[in-house]
């Protein structure tokens, strides 16, 4: 029989991913990387104070530190891999690897080379972001994540009304059908400009609820964070096979 | 009401992900990327005949022609994405990406890179492959793995019963032979390398043993079968169909 012993600093068990989440206020519903349902196995959170949205968007290395100790928090706690729910987050990649001994992945962007590698380095990669004025070459390769062959064309969100003032201004509602809206014909026009475009690449926490909508629309492969945080996941949760022969 | 049009070349429909196959008989037991079942969706397998593994593993260029054309049937047929059941296909990952619209990951390897990003600067990554004799550095930077990151190779092809059950197509795999000598490989690159952070199986058989793998090592293990559902998850994009009040 297995013998298990008690995790000092954990006061309950099971959880497989540690999300840090930025110190924002808004409806995070099911399919947001913050709404416990969009996942196949717990999770468990952990609020950055002082993190809000725009101070991570507009960078933030003095916070290096403390997600790099919440991390180690959350690994006591006995969570198998480390996330995020924001895309931005990239840039404390490195300081929570290398913080702690399970894998880490705090942004949805570092899937773009892999996605990359999947397809003819012709074809260009949509990415749509929450804010595009903030998300470029740059930032992803001071986030360590090699820029691929392939075109990337990033495209914001931060001027879609619904979206604007409910994720970034947090208005204390939100419309998932107007959000749907802005979201889909955000890639409709990606692929009008771009008729080659291989896939869609969603940066940010709270587009997965509409990640179905955009495939839907434009046919594409479309990536988001849960597609992230559920790969991450997978290496930790290897699966028995009991099928037939 | 939605209209549909008939596919031409298609004999059914709903297949997910198509999937190349070698030339190759064994027993592909539940796990293996062979088996049917190992999936929670449908997928469609096509041999390409001629494709023997030490061609595959050398990346013989007169196979190309036979791999782009099964590849295209496969998205004739209607396939979401292309994938194989041998890591060595890395050799042809390029050409068959450029042959079709739908994504590929012709080989388990390609993983690398990703989940070496989720792994501090000073852990090294393992590779467990068939024959670590024919994973040539080559090969590894064609995965886009940075230079910079510390990698293991270790190879089943001296373990006598993965040699003799799978090396050497058997008619007969126990999978507690393969079981075992997985685990031991794993556990010996781990003593060689404490700073082993994820291990990263190559073989398309040896999923049925990352189980046994994570559990001893206590390590992250990814295999053909976590690249093919990523692959399969952004192909097949879910529906949150939560009740709206659990939010």
């Amino acid at each position: 029989m297995p013998t298990y012993s008690t995790r000092r600093g954990a006061y309950s068990y099971g959880h497989a991913v540690g999300i840090l989440l930025l110190d924002a206020k808004a409806p995070f519903i099911p399919g947001d990387v913050a709404n416990a349902t969009s996942y196949d196995f717990p999770v468990i959170y952990k609020t950055v104070e002082g993190l809000s949205t725009s101070v991570c968007l507009n960078g933030a290395p003095e916070f290096n530190e403390k997600l790099a100790e919440a991390a180690k928090e959350l690994a006591r706690e006995g969570v198998k891999g480390i996330s995020s729910d924001c895309g931005f987050m990239l840039q404390f990649q490195e300081a929570v690897a290398d913080a702690v001994d399970i894998p880490v992945c705090m942004s949805s962007l570092l899937q773009l080379p892999f996605i990359a590698r999947s397809l003819d380095p012709s074809q260009p990669i949509g990415v749509i972001t929450a804010d595009s004025t903030n998300l470029d070459e740059g930032f992803l390769t001071r986030g360590g994540v090699k820029l691929p062959p392939n075109p990337l064309i990033i495209r914001g969100m931060q001027d879609e009304p619904e979206f604007k003032t409910a994720v970034l201004e947090e208005k204390g509602s939100l419309d998932s059908d107007l959000i749907t809206a802005e979201t889909v014909a955000c890639a409709e026009k990606l692929l009008a400009e771009y008729p080659t475009m291989g896939a869609i690449l969603l940066e940010c926490s709270m587009l997965p609820p509409y990640a179905k909508a955009v495939q839907d629309a434009v046919g594409l492969p479309v990536y988001d964070f849960i597609s992230a945080i559920d790969y991450l996941s997978a290496g930790m949760r290897p699966r028995a096979y009991t099928g037939g022969y | 009401m939605p209209v549909y049009k008939t596919r031409p070349q298609a004999e059914a429909y709903g297949y997910c992900t198509g999937i190349l196959l070698l030339d190759y008989q064994g027993p592909f037991v539940p796990g293996d990327v062979g088996n049917a079942d190992t999936y929670d969706y449908p997928v469609l397998f096509k041999v390409v005949e001629g494709a023997t593994y030490p061609r595959v593993f050398t990346g013989d260029p007169e196979l190309e022609p036979a791999i782009i054309k099964a590849a295209q049937e496969l998205e004739a047929q209607g396939v979401k994405a292309i994938s194989s059941d041998c890591g060595f296909f890395l050799n042809y990952q390029d050409v068959i990406a450029k042959a079709v619209n739908i994504p590929v990951c012709a080989s388990s390897l390609l993983q690398v890179p990703f989940v070496a990003s989720f792994l501090g600067k000073s852990k090294s990554i393992g590779v467990i492959t068939a024959d670590s004799t024919a994973l040539s550095n080559h090969m590894i930077a064609k995965t886009g793995l940075d230079n910079d990151r510390k990698l293991v190779i270790k190879g089943m092809q001296e373990q006598p019963c993965f040699d003799k059950q799978i090396m050497q197509e058997g008619d007969e795999l126990v999978t507690e032979d393969i079981e075992r000598e997985t685990v031991e490989v794993a556990l010996e690159m781990q003593r060689e390398n404490p700073d082993l952070g994820a291990i990263v199986l190559e073989c398309s058989m040896l999923p049925p043993y990352s189980k046994a793998v994570q559990e001893a090592t206590g390590l992250p293990v990814y295999d053909f079968i976590t690249m093919i559902d990523y692959f399969q998850r952004g192909t097949h994009q879910k529906a949150y169909d939560t009740p709206r009040h659990y939010y």
